[in-house]
């Protein structure tokens, strides 16, 4: 199937301003991420992704790491997007008290993050991690009928991951160990 | 400023199956995408994606003003230039209703998936029933009553008697993995059975972190963030500064990891002073949320395994001994071992009046028992494995473990003092470090640097 270029060029031009506007409202946060990756947003989001907005912790999708995780908005944007419970009230109210919106992401405050991220690097580590665990519970639960865990992991880091020594230590295992 | 290398070049050299794209580029991302998820050629994927930072702002897209907010001060001109009405947070009925359609096909998936999943759950009772207990994260098994009582003349470093009581709990957790970072011949965390986790036998149980300690605790964060798996790993406890960044994350996102971190003081001896903690252990014990446990014998080695095992609000870092430690035959096995899951306890009792409170933990308790031994009646020996534990008991238990009544008391660990006066207070004293080890046999070290019965006894009288 092809992409729709319109729609999703239209959608990544919305996620955009979202994450001005919360930003702008916050006087507070991190626009480079959102900004320069919004098309890729769009296709993780509004294509790519194996993933259940009703269920986020459904154990057959592909997880989505933002290592970068001062790019929050990003996430909070596409989330809201796909219809996951984070209402347009939260993205209203990033970076305040109680928000479903916090300034990085944080596990369990947010369905559809997957990691507490913004210590950069951190994320890469996180997706090897849970490309470990893929690969152990395919090999440990998947039946030669049955393919219950059959997913990918995606990680989105940005230079600043890319420097920090942990994405070099966890990269160097996954390498070693043929994480695909 | 500070970027020059050839960042697919290293990863190719990583191992790394390594693409170059636009990333504005939607048609070009998805295609890298599809072809690393359909390139079943042993390696991890990477995509370059080159990028605008800050792209739609025209006065800071591609600089370094782009990262944080510095852009913001041009929202309402870079709106307009994006064709974005004046309406703020707008998104039109057509995204959300592409969207929506969206959601209707990844809800189709997800059925299939489903039905798929049901069929497995039907034919695969046992694996299923296991699985449900991973997802909710229970622990429906009295691991203590799993792991054997040691022998009674047992001559232990706890981390060998961690080893023994790591095998029963390893076999009445299927979904616990282990690894360490290059260090299992001394951390002794391997599951014996388990296999190692290899690109051939992904079943292994064993993971091999090579030493990259940093990595380890990232790459066991990501383990338990996947939600299924238990994790451990392990490495010497001076290492603790490798991974503090992971730790922190572990104890924020309260993932119930277990550090398996052994040669936990002085007691390390030979390799001297890089290698022995003297702050770490209180350095932990001082971040929200994880338990740190550091038991004094074999029998509080297993209530510790035990206690990290079955706490699943978050992490537990175990430290234990690279020397030998005397088994406190003294005090009841099921006291010892139940102990440690309140954080501290009586270990021995004072006979007539309380005069005065010896704690201490880990390698230093025995200590405490022959310093006790020379003062006489009243004095009675807390053993206190766990600080965090013992904090969230009931101020009640807490009161008759040290009542406020009796003032006079003396704190023992190799180690810094200061977190010790929570429970000492302002009248107590605290044996203990304020200087790094040395570099001779273990046992020498401890004595020159004042940790032994001797100096409690002269504390004590000093009260």
């Amino acid at each position: 199937m092809s992409l729709n270029i319109e729609a999703l060029s239209r959608a990544a031009t919305e996620a955009r301003g979202l994450c001005m506007d919360a930003v702008q409202a916050s006087q507070s946060g991190h626009l480079g991420l959102p900004l320069g990756c919004a098309e890729m947003g769009a296709v993780l989001y509004g294509y790519a992704l194996k993933h259940n907005p009703e269920k986020p912790r459904w154990i057959g999708r592909d997880y989505f790491v933002l290592s970068a995780g001062h790019g929050s908005m990003f996430l909070y944007a596409w989330l809201h997007l796909s219809g996951y419970d984070l209402p347009m009230s939260e993205i209203k109210r990033f970076r305040q008290l109680h928000s479903k919106t916090p300034g990085h992401p944080e596990f369990s405050e947010t369905p559809g993050v997957e990691c507490t991220t913004g210590p950069l690097g951190q994320g890469v580590g996180n997706a090897v991690g849970i490309s470990v665990a893929m690969k152990m519970a395919a090999a440990r639960f998947n039946t030669s009928e049955h393919r219950i865990f059959d997913q990918h992991c995606v990680c989105l880091a940005g230079d600043g991951c890319m420097q920090e020594g942990v994405a070099s230590e966890a990269s160097a295992f996954a390498g070693h160990f043929g994480l695909e | 400023m500070t970027q020059s290398e050839d960042t697919a070049a290293r990863f190719k050299a990583y191992g790394f199956d390594v693409q170059e794209i636009n990333g504005h580029d939607m048609q070009a991302f998805l295609d890298a995408l599809d072809s690393a998820k359909e390139n079943d050629n042993g390696k991890p994927k990477f995509i370059v994606a080159h990028t605008l930072i800050g792209k739609g702002i025209p006065e800071v897209e591609g600089t370094f003003k782009a990262h944080g907010e510095a852009g913001a001060k041009f929202v309402d001109a870079a709106r307009k230039g994006l064709g974005l009405p004046d309406e703020h947070y707008f998104v039109s009925k057509a995204t959300y209703d592409y969207f929506a359609e969206h959601k209707k096909k990844l809800l189709a998936d997800y059925e299939r998936w489903e039905k798929t999943y049901k069929d497995w759950r039907k034919k695969n009772g046992e694996q299923a029933k296991l699985l449900d207990a991973a997802i909710d994260r229970k622990v429906d098994v009295d691991l203590l009553s799993k792991i054997p009582e040691f022998p009674k003349d047992a001559k232990l470093a706890t981390r060998k008697a961690g080893s023994e009581a790591l095998q029963p709990v390893a076999q009445a957790m299927p979904l616990l993995v282990s690894g360490s970072a290059d260090l299992h011949g001394s951390t002794l965390n391997y599951i014996k059975d388990g296999g190692d986790f290899t690109r051939e036998t992904p079943k292994g149980r064993n993971i091999h972190f090579g030493i990259r300690e940093h990595g380890m605790c990232a790459i066991l964060n990501g383990i338990s963030y996947h939600g299924i798996f238990r994790a451990s790993g392990a490495t010497f406890l001076v290492f603790t500064d490798y991974c503090r960044a992971s730790i922190r994350l572990a104890a924020l996102s309260k993932l119930p990891n277990i550090y398996i971190f052994t040669h936990d003081s002085i007691g390390v001896g030979e390799d001297g002073p890089t290698h022995e903690p003297v702050e770490t252990v209180s350095s932990v014990r001082i971040m929200p949320q994880i338990d740190v446990i550091r038991p004094a014998d074999p029998e509080e080695t297993a209530g510790a395994f035990a206690a990290a095992a079955q706490r699943v609000d978050g992490p537990t870092l175990l430290a234990l001994t690279r020397q030998v430690v005397p088994i406190l035959n003294d005090v009841d096995v099921k006291l010892r071992r139940e102990g440690v899951a309140r954080g501290g306890y009586i270990a021995k009792k004072e006979k007539g009046e309380l005069d005065l409170i010896i704690m201490s933990c880990g390698s230093e308790l025995q200590h405490a028992f022959a310093a006790a031994k020379e003062l006489g009646d009243g004095v009675r020996v807390v053993s206190m494995p766990c600080f965090e534990r013992f904090n969230r008991e009931s101020e009640t238990y807490r009161e008759e473990v040290l009542p406020k009544s009796c003032r006079k008391r003396v704190a023992i660990e190799a180690g810094v003092t200061e977190i010790w006066y929570q429970y000492v207070g302002l009248d107590g004293k605290v044996v203990g470090l304020h200087q790094f080890g040395l570099s001779a046999p273990g046992a020498e070290v401890m004595k020159e640097r004042g940790i032994d019965a001797k100096h409690v006894v002269e504390a004590a009288k000093s009260l």
